[in-house]
């Protein structure tokens, strides 16, 4: 213990020095964890809202519908399969949609869409698109239809008009739907709100002659960041001329820009990691020089080396100790309100961006075992190294010299 | 077994090469008995230190070889020769070298805990140390707070607190004043009569002589004379 008592003192000998390097390593936990618990706290959200508007969780379909969409590639009987579905564990809603690229007119315009079949009651539990809904109301009949605000406005089409959409069946022909407009929605995402058309999956299953079939039959589970527990489960009903697909194959682009973000953060996170670790070496390099003949002296009354070291490296642990309890205390008085209130991304001025990757409106920081023990263990492992590399100089050190030296 | 506690035979210490060479100590041979007050004296640079160093293990002869208690420690590894010097020997040094963020107690049971001894007997024989050397009064102070002349006397309790054989003093008395200097030897000679303490201190002060019972005085690295006090 009284070698622990002379590290914690040996800290205290140049107190200004020491609240520094403390400091230091306090505020490189506080930046890692506040940068590392945005990034944990956007990511879920930003699946959860992308998959509400575009893929959901998990998804059957056709094993070539991915590659090639096409009318006649579905996944019959989904009424049954869905039902199935919902009996497993971990799993909180299935929605039935069949799918159809189609030109949508109005009066002499015409613009080209993806024509979305849903079922009205049911999809709600697996899509935000109802609450989007800025105008009019989410179908109102059998025979209607919600269509983004930018091809309303392309299409200069207003609540009550009446649409034409006209596709291709399963066996090629041209089949229409003429249902009318019962509500508009605005998503903030521009290439959904310009080219996409909700009906009911009854209204266009009729026109396609697909009865109770669906191009996608989309799931929402209870860990949608860990789709592969679910798959487990699921893979055994899965018809076999079918697949199942999760987000991360279905949206690639929000997985492989979470896998940038994740990348890119890394990098920042690991050369500020550097930085204040180099700055720490250099102040441990400094004090071997300043204590040289404090070695000699220890030596010179029986210390072993491998002691003196120990006595180094208890002082780096107290140091690093100190350092990260600074930083849990600046996180903490940080993160606390800010889990409460977010951030707004209108705020950070990028709201645009926010919609292009389906962002909630306000982000909120998420703390996890990783944010808080990333930064304190790899700035903890780089100052017990740094210590190791300026130690090397007490092995190198006559004994002779290590006495005479004068500061 | 002989009752000499050190043995110098043929010892030369050369530091640097070539043109640059220094002959610290050129051959020399000696011995120092069991219960012996011994000063190495002679002008700076003579060699002094380096004969200490030799003997402490803190050092290694480039030829020739240093005899303590019988052991060559030629043979010693460093692990070895720190064992030695933590139970065998005790060091005084000219700039006290306490640790500077121990008390005087702390810094006197150092040496106590690096041989093992629990936290009860550590403390109740460095404050016993203390006493000895007439600084029971100061034993929670600071070296910062201490005069020279009282950091001397912790940094001679440190040395005397494991009971070493052999008592190793660099110049003890270079910043001290006369008055001090005298109780310092004073107190040296009251150790070395009352528990046969071995002690060896390289001096160049006439006042710390005049208590040895034997000096060795040391020219160029060489003996130029050996003379019972």
């Amino acid at each position: 213990m009284l070698s622990v008592k002379v590290a914690w003192r040996n800290l205290w000998r140049n107190r200004r020095r020491t609240l520094l390097t403390a400091g230091a390593v306090g505020f490189a936990v506080l930046l890692v964890q506040l940068g590392m618990s945005f990034q944990a706290g956007s990511y879920e959200p930003m699946v959860e809202v992308s998959t509400r508007f575009a893929s959901g969780h998990l998804q059957i379909q056709h094993v070539d519908y991915k590659d090639d969409p096409r009318t006649e590639r579905f996944v019959s009987n989904t009424t049954e399969l869905r039902s199935h579905l919902l009996d497993l564990p971990g799993i909180n809603a299935v929605s039935n949609r069949t799918e159809s690229f189609g030109l949508v007119n109005k009066d002499e315009r015409s613009y080209g869409a993806l024509v979305v079949g849903v079922d009205p009651q049911i999809d709600p539990s697996a899509s935000h698109f109802s609450d989007q809904v800025t105008q009019g109301t989410y179908f109102d009949s059998p025979n209607s239809a919600i269509i983004g605000s930018a091809l309303a406005r392309n299409l200069r089409v207003s609540v009550g008009d009446e649409i034409v959409i006209l596709s291709t069946d399963v066996d090629g022909s041209v089949a229409f739907i003429a249902p009318s407009v019962s509500g508009i929605f605005e998503t903030g995402n521009d290439a959904l709100d310009r080219s996409l058309v909700q009906v009911p999956r009854s209204l266009i299953n009729d026109a396609l002659m697909l009865e109770d079939s669906a191009h996608r039959v989309v799931i929402m589970i209870d860990q949608p960041m860990l789709p592969e527990q679910s798959s487990e489960v699921i893979t055994p009903l899965v018809p076999s001329t079918a697949s199942l697909l999760d987000w991360r194959e279905l949206m690639p682009e929000i997985s492989q820009s979470i896998r940038l973000d994740k990348i890119s953060n890394g990098i920042v996170y690991g050369t500020l990691t550097v930085i204040v670790v180099l700055s720490i070496a250099n102040t441990f390099v400094m004090t071997m020089f300043e204590r040289t003949r404090e070695f000699g002296t220890l030596r010179a009354v029986g210390m072993h080396n491998r002691s003196i070291f120990g006595m180094f490296i208890t002082e780096t642990i107290l140091m690093w100790m100190l350092g990260v309890a600074i930083g849990y205390l600046l996180s903490t008085c940080a993160l606390l309100p800010l889990i409460n209130i977010g951030i707004g991304m209108d705020s950070m001025g990028m709201d645009q961006f926010a919609g292009l990757l389906f962002l909630p409106d306000r982000i909120y920081p998420a703390v996890d075992l990783k944010v808080v023990l990333v930064a304190p263990i790899s700035i903890g492992v780089g100052m017990v190294l740094s210590t190791m590399l300026a130690s090397i100089r007490l092995y190198r050190l006559s004994l002779v010299d290590a006495l005479r030296y004068r500061e | 077994m002989t009752n000499d506690v050190v043995q110098l035979r043929s010892v030369t210490r050369v530091y640097g090469q070539g043109n640059v060479a220094v002959n610290a100590l050129q051959g020399i041979s000696a011995e120092i008995n069991k219960g012996e007050f011994v000063c190495v004296v002679g002008p700076s640079g003579c060699g002094k230190s380096t004969m200490l160093h030799l003997i402490g293990g803190l050092d290694s002869p480039t030829s020739g070889t240093v005899i303590v208690e019988d052991q060559d420690l030629s043979t010693f590894t460093n692990n070895e020769l720190s064992d030695l010097r933590l139970r065998r020997m005790g060091f005084v040094f000219q700039a006290f070298n306490l640790i500077p963020v121990l008390s005087a107690c702390e810094n006197v049971e150092f040496v106590l805990q690096l041989q093992g001894i629990g936290k009860n007997e550590r403390d109740t024989r460095a404050r016993e140390v203390l006493d000895s050397v007439g600084l029971a009064d100061a034993a929670d102070r600071r070296p910062g707070e201490l005069s020279g002349g009282q950091q001397q006397r912790v940094a001679v309790a440190r040395a005397l607190v494991g009971n070493p054989l052999l008592l190793i003093a660099d110049e003890p008395s270079a910043n001290l004043d006369s008055t001090t200097t005298r109780e310092l030897c004073e107190l040296l000679q009251s150790i070395n009569r009352k528990h046969g303490t071995t002690i060896l201190i390289a001096t160049h002060d006439s006042l710390v002589m005049n208590y040895s019972t034997r000096t060795i005085q040391l020219e160029d690295g060489k003996i130029q004379q050996e003379n019972p006090a």
